[in-house]
């Protein structure tokens, strides 16, 4: 018989689950959405007095990890969920798996922290995208288009 | 069988809980295993599953208890091993998936036995329920040794009493069950062996059926294991006596 695989502790809530990964989406969207304001206005600025695009961004990513660190924290209260309340654990470590614990504990993390990135980058390189074709690419340096990375640091 | 050869726990600090322990655990055999708190009980349990680390060598059936055996053996805990916030229902889902050898209908009747609700969370059930889905589930298992830890506190002795006789009944000829408790005169009749425990040394190991062919009784064995001593009593009475101060 195929084993179902849980992606979460047993009996760890998910509506609480939810909320973090929504709280945290609410803060990485709204921080992004103030990165779109500000490409838009450096876009504008940036026809006379080129801004680099990774000073623009500078701390816009800030929720990408705020959001990763939420992401740890559920880790965290996942794995810790076998140790309160009683000591679950002695189950986990009787199932066949040496791994069922960490897929419970660290599915929805991942994927999670994964889905925050992914979104980071893809944005990041929509505004890069918006960047360059609203400016004059010519009048741009390597490094005022190339250097988004450092956006995310 | 279990095998224990020369079991050593020290806990940091220094303090030895297990000391020597030499003991097998032959299927079919209902164990107590006795002793005063500290006497390294629990700790015994626990080592046998690898739970704590251990000197020592403990086998089943010859081999080392990992992961491929460990689900040969239960345990049911007075710290509690289920999740606290899942049904009972959602428990069986669970160890049906977990466990090839789960023991569905074994699972349903004891429920009913105890009149668990199977639809409420664990953790808004009673302390004595708690204790007793603890038993079920360490017993619905479908493990060849069954080690249960104290799992009676809670419970009264009507629920404790019947337990005893469904225990009997429904126990297969290849499980062996380990029972540590305090309740020595209640198990009595349950346990066809009594393993006690002093100070983390085992000092004594002995069939009912000697202890009956000798005509003395389980109590009367630990006791004597114990030096028991039963002029204590009068001794602090006589010290809290006016006379005494």
């Amino acid at each position: 018989m195929k084993r179902k695989i849980i992606m979460s502790p047993p009996g760890i809530n998910g509506g609480s689950t939810a909320a973090l990964i929504a709280a945290s989406a609410v803060v990485f969207i709204l921080l992004l959405s103030a990165g779109a304001g500000d490409t838009i206005e450096g876009i504008r600025e940036g026809w006379e007095d080129v801004v680099p695009l990774d000073s623009i961004l500078a701390g816009k990513f800030a929720g990408t990890w705020i959001h990763a660190a939420l992401c740890a924290a559920l880790a965290v209260r996942n794995y810790r969920s076998f140790r309160t309340e009683g000591q679950s654990i002695y189950v986990m470590k009787r199932v066949k798996s040496s791994s069922e614990i960490h897929v419970m504990s660290l599915a929805i993390p991942l994927i999670g922290a994964v889905i925050g990135f992914a979104a980071a980058i893809g944005l990041m390189y929509a505004y890069r995208g918006s960047y360059i074709s609203a400016s004059a690419f010519g009048q741009l340096t390597e490094y005022n288009t190339f250097s988004i990375w450092r956006a995310l640091l | 069988m279990i095998e224990i050869k020369d079991l050593e726990k020290t806990y940091a600090g220094g303090s030895r809980a297990l000391d020597h322990i030499d003991l097998e655990l032959h299927p079919g055999e209902i164990v107590g295993l006795f002793g005063p708190n500290g006497a390294g009980k629990t700790t015994l349990m626990k080592c046998i599953f690898g739970y704590l680390r251990y000197n020592g060598k403990i086998t089943l059936d010859g081999d080392p208890v990992t992961r491929k055996n460990i689900a040969r053996l239960s345990f049911g805990t007075c710290e509690h091993s289920f999740f606290p916030g899942i049904t009972a229902d959602d428990h069986a889902l669970f160890y049906r998936d977990h466990f090839e050898t789960f023991d569905e209908r074994r699972f349903r009747v004891l429920m009913d036995f105890f009149g668990l609700p199977t639809d409420r969370k664990i953790r808004h059930m009673s302390a004595g329920q708690q204790n007793q889905f603890e038993v079920i589930m360490a017993l619905c298992q479908g493990a060849d040794y069954i080690f249960l830890d104290e799992p009676f506190a809670g419970n009264d002795i009507f629920n404790r009493e019947d337990f005893y006789k469904v225990l009997l009944g429904m126990l297969g000829p290849g499980e062996m069950l380990m029972l540590s408790t305090h309740l020595i005169e209640e198990v009595s009749g349950l346990i066809s062996r009594a393993v006690l425990l002093d100070k983390g040394k085992i000092i004594g190991d002995r069939q009912i059926s000697e202890l009956e062919e000798e005509g003395t009784s389980l109590v009367g064995c630990i006791k004597a294991a114990y030096s028991y001593r039963p002029d204590r009593v009068y001794e602090a009475l006589d010290q809290l006596s006016p006379e005494g101060q």
